[in-house]
């Protein structure tokens, strides 16, 4: 592994262990927390937010952000509940899916490539993606193919199957960004994109191909997202944008880019998705549930910033060490 | 060597423009194999446009770059690279959250199949370049962590590792210390045995002729002198670099700085790398900082500037303890400060010369809120008139006027502030063309005689020396010793500079 990897694989250590202590407390001290039925729910409710949220570090990572997430979402859902229409059956329904996330997340990329701020690239390919998502179902409900309600639902033990493919996709992602040639150029255009380009870095193509992952990885989200609808809704995945986004900077990725990683995405995601689970099974209203995540992410972004956990990047005085070579 | 030594890069009649100025002007030039060629200037002559235009970084408006015999298009960073030319910035090209090894390997990383670093070839290939260099370094260090000098030679073993035919080094001893530069010279000499040609960017004279085998000097975007350096000598190269007696840029002072209670007092102050540093500046004096980038010098200003709070000691404006918590705060004691990237941290690009002015007279010039026009306009005029701006409209965008000239946007900020006592200057001429230059040392001279006082922060000797009253000289956090008017020198300031006592801390 990489220098850089480990370093940043450290820096998800309080976030790792503050998810696992609130789950903990949560067991130990609320026996409907840790009813079999209730581990279920709270896998497959963190199963598309671990999707999507893996999705947005890889832009947040390159210093984006991806709002058209949530749109896109949405849309995998409303287009899963018409397949009649749509592709017919199970397998081409699904491709069809795949292949209309990818093709949003490329025009993003496009846009963004072209000059436009992503910030605004994304909010126009969400508002419009909305539009199309509302073409195709305009109320919640439909039809979902029996094959693929069936895969989405599927179950190991009280495992919910689609949990672990988030999980296998945030471990493979985070492995792309972490140890590959183009998850290096990633960071580096992510933490500087002037010398990104002067290193040789293909920025474009960087950017490109960040984007088609994450609009990928927002489709895969909203077939996610089906398995727990059982049926199609044109704004279920409005959420998600914002959700993932708090998962994100939750799990220690910083907003300028080149800092971070996905092995802490998975906690935040974990994090942002269990609170509201958790409060519930203490009788909290849902109300608080907003505000306690909200608390935490001012909480978690001091402690990145300002606080214990900052990796101290001032100038030390090291000295050259001549040697070698004369 | 052979006796005559081939070309092996060419720039024939390259122009570069920047909207209206005028960077680089039709220059040709030719690196030979084997050897290092200086290319010197002043501060804003156009050496690292030109040198960009050699890699690829920037498309030039004319001329072309022939290699090895055969013209080239470089559009990106990436075609030189593959033509065999590299560069080391003076603008570190570096990432903080990569290691070294990373760092140095950028895009010529080994893979195993087609996607994944091979991490310990990596290491390895990283390896043999700082061996080539003769240093060793932690490969898994994040650069963000190391020093400047470490970071300036990771900047130029990431240049190195594409082993190129063509090495441009930009300002690479900046931040250096005497015995790093000696280990860089072996370097360079080892390259040109290997037939590489090494361009050395400075204007560290001493340093040039110890590189060197040939000499270009650039002044105002033009090549006015070339040739073996044999030919020059250290004042004819200063005076092709300036092309005029350096006195005559820097205004002399007509009346000599009378002695009286210091405006202002650092007493043992501590913050960052700064230590227990104390200096005191008396009204209408110019107290220069000099030495090597990044030994602490911003900070000093920036304590000043009330931008960054001291740890330790203490600070008296006008004989009274005070503690500055922000800009604001130190503005109310009449403290301005210009930092030293305008572009950045000091100007509003987008806004015009009105707006980038007058923001700070926004109190003086409104009515119930409201801005009222035409005294804005009176206002900011009369400050372009004292400064000699040039410039077309009063909204004209700041982001269009040249270097120097936006540089003079920023000196008119503070003019418009009556009680301006004292003004921190963090290397004010960077990028200036030497007639915007002189027009600002000699306001600079006119605002000490109306009893404001300076402190300049340079990187460049020729402006501390024309001129401070006394110059500190920093190195790694401390002052190593004060230099007054008279005494100093070029020589005297280096020395104190780089490694003062001979002792490494």
């Amino acid at each position: 592994m990489s220098g850089s990897t480990l370093h940043n694989l450290r820096a998800t250590v309080p976030i790792w262990a503050f998810t696992a202590l609130l789950i903990l407390v949560a067991a130990l001290l609320s026996p409907p927390f840790r009813t079999l039925t209730n581990v279920t729910a709270l896998l497959s409710l963190a199963a598309p937010l671990i999707i999507v949220a893996t999705g947005q570090a890889v832009i947040i990572l390159m210093a984006g952000i991806d709002l058209s997430v949530g749109s896109v979402m949405s849309l995998a859902t409303a287009l899963a509940a018409s397949y009649a229409t749509f592709g017919g059956s199970a397998p081409v329904n699904t491709i069809l899916i795949l292949v209309v996330g990818a093709t949003i997340g490329a025009l993003n990329g496009l846009g963004v490539i072209a000059g436009v701020h992503p910030l605004i690239m994304t909010l126009s390919t969400y508002i419009a993606v909305r539009g199309v998502a509302l073409f195709v179902l305009p109320s919640p409900g439909g039809e979902v193919s029996g094959g693929l309600l069936q895969f989405v639902t599927l179950q190991v033990g009280v495992v919910p199957v689609f949990f672990i493919v988030a999980v296998a996709i945030a471990v493979v992602v985070w492995y792309a960004t972490a140890e590959s040639t183009w998850g290096r150029r990633l960071y580096a255009v992510g933490s500087n994109a002037t010398n990104a380009d002067k290193s040789g870095v293909n920025r474009k193509a960087v950017i490109f191909v960040g984007f088609i992952v994450s609009g990928l990885l927002a489709s895969v989200a909203g077939l996610a997202l089906v398995g727990r609808l059982y049926s199609g809704d044109p704004l279920a995945g409005d959420p998600y944008t914002l959700n993932s986004i708090t998962a994100v900077v939750l799990g220690g990725v910083a907003l300028t880019g080149g800092r971070g990683s996905i092995i802490g995405v998975l906690a935040g995601a974990l994090l942002v998705g269990s609170i509201g689970n958790v409060l519930n099974m203490f009788g909290v209203s849902s109300a608080y549930q907003f505000i306690a995540t909200g608390l935490i992410l001012i909480v978690a972004l001091y402690a990145y910033n300002v606080g214990v956990f900052r990796r101290d990047r001032s100038a030390t005085s090291a000295h050259l060490n001549t040697g070698g070579g004369r | 060597m052979t006796d005559t030594p081939s070309t092996s890069i060419e720039c024939r009649n390259v122009t570069k423009r920047f909207g209206n100025t005028v960077a680089v002007d039709d220059v040709s030039l030719r690196l030979l194999k084997g050897r290092t060629t200086a290319l010197i200037g002043e501060n804003g002559a156009g050496k690292t446009t030109l040198m960009s235009v050699l890699a690829g970084e920037l498309q030039p408006d004319e001329g072309t770059v022939i290699v090895e015999g055969e013209e080239r298009r470089f559009r990106s960073p990436m075609d030189a690279r593959r033509a065999g030319i590299a560069i080391a910035h003076q603008e570190l090209s570096l990432f903080p959250d990569l290691t070294v090894a990373e760092n140095v390997a950028l895009v010529r990383e080994p893979t195993r199949g087609l996607l994944v670093i091979n991490n310990s070839r990596l290491r390895a290939s990283v390896r043999g370049t700082l061996e080539f260099m003769g240093i060793s370094l932690d490969l898994d260090r994040l650069v963000g962590e190391l020093s400047p000098a470490l970071q300036q030679l990771v900047e130029i073993a990431k240049s190195l590792h594409s082993r190129p035919q063509v090495l441009v080094l930009d300002e690479p001893t900046s931040s250096l210390a005497t015995q790093e530069v000696e280990v860089l010279r072996d370097c360079v000499r080892r390259l040109e045995d290997q037939e590489a040609s090494v361009v050395f960017v400075s204007h560290r004279l001493d340093e040039v002729f110890d590189f060197a085998d040939n000499v270009c000097v650039m002044r105002d975007g033009h090549l006015v002198a070339q040739g073996p350096l044999a030919e020059y000598t250290r004042d004819s190269l200063v005076t092709e670099m300036v092309g005029r007696e350096i006195t005559q840029v820097y205004p002399e002072r007509e009346h000599p700085p009378e002695d009286r209670p210091p405006f202002l007092e650092l007493s043992n102050v501590t913050a960052g790398s700064v230590r227990d540093l104390s200096l005191r500046l008396s009204p209408g004096s110019i107290i220069g900082i000099g030495g090597l980038e990044g030994q602490g010098q911003s900070i000093v200003a920036e304590v000043v500037a009330g931008i960054r709070q001291p740890e330790q000691g203490t600070l008296r404006v006008a004989g009274e303890e005070v503690r500055l918590r922000s800009p604001q705060d130190a503005l109310r004691h009449g403290i301005a400060y210009v930092p030293p990237d305008r572009q950045t941290s000091g100007l509003m690009l987008p806004l015009s010369i009105t707006k980038n002015t007058a923001v700070s007279a926004l109190r003086r010039i409104h009515k119930l809120g409201l801005i009222r026009p035409n005294r804005e306009r009176s206002e900011v005029s009369s400050v372009a008139d004292q400064l000699s701006l040039r410039y077309e409209r009063l909204s004209q965008e700041v982001g269009e006027l040249s270097g120097g000239n936006q540089q003079k946007v920023l000196f008119g900020r503070w003019l418009l502030v009556p009680s301006l006592k004292l003004l921190v200057l963090n290397d004010p001429t960077r990028g200036v063309d030497i007639g915007a230059r002189a027009e600002i040392y000699t306001l600079l001279r006119k605002l000490t005689e109306e009893d404001v006082s300076i402190l300049l922060i340079s990187t460049d000797l020729l402006e501390l020396l024309g001129l401070a009253d006394l110059i500190y000289v920093m190195y790694e956090g401390r002052i190593t010793g004060s230099v007054p008017r008279e005494q100093a020198t070029e020589e005297e300031i280096m020395r104190l500079a780089a490694n003062p006592d001979g002792q490494k801390s």
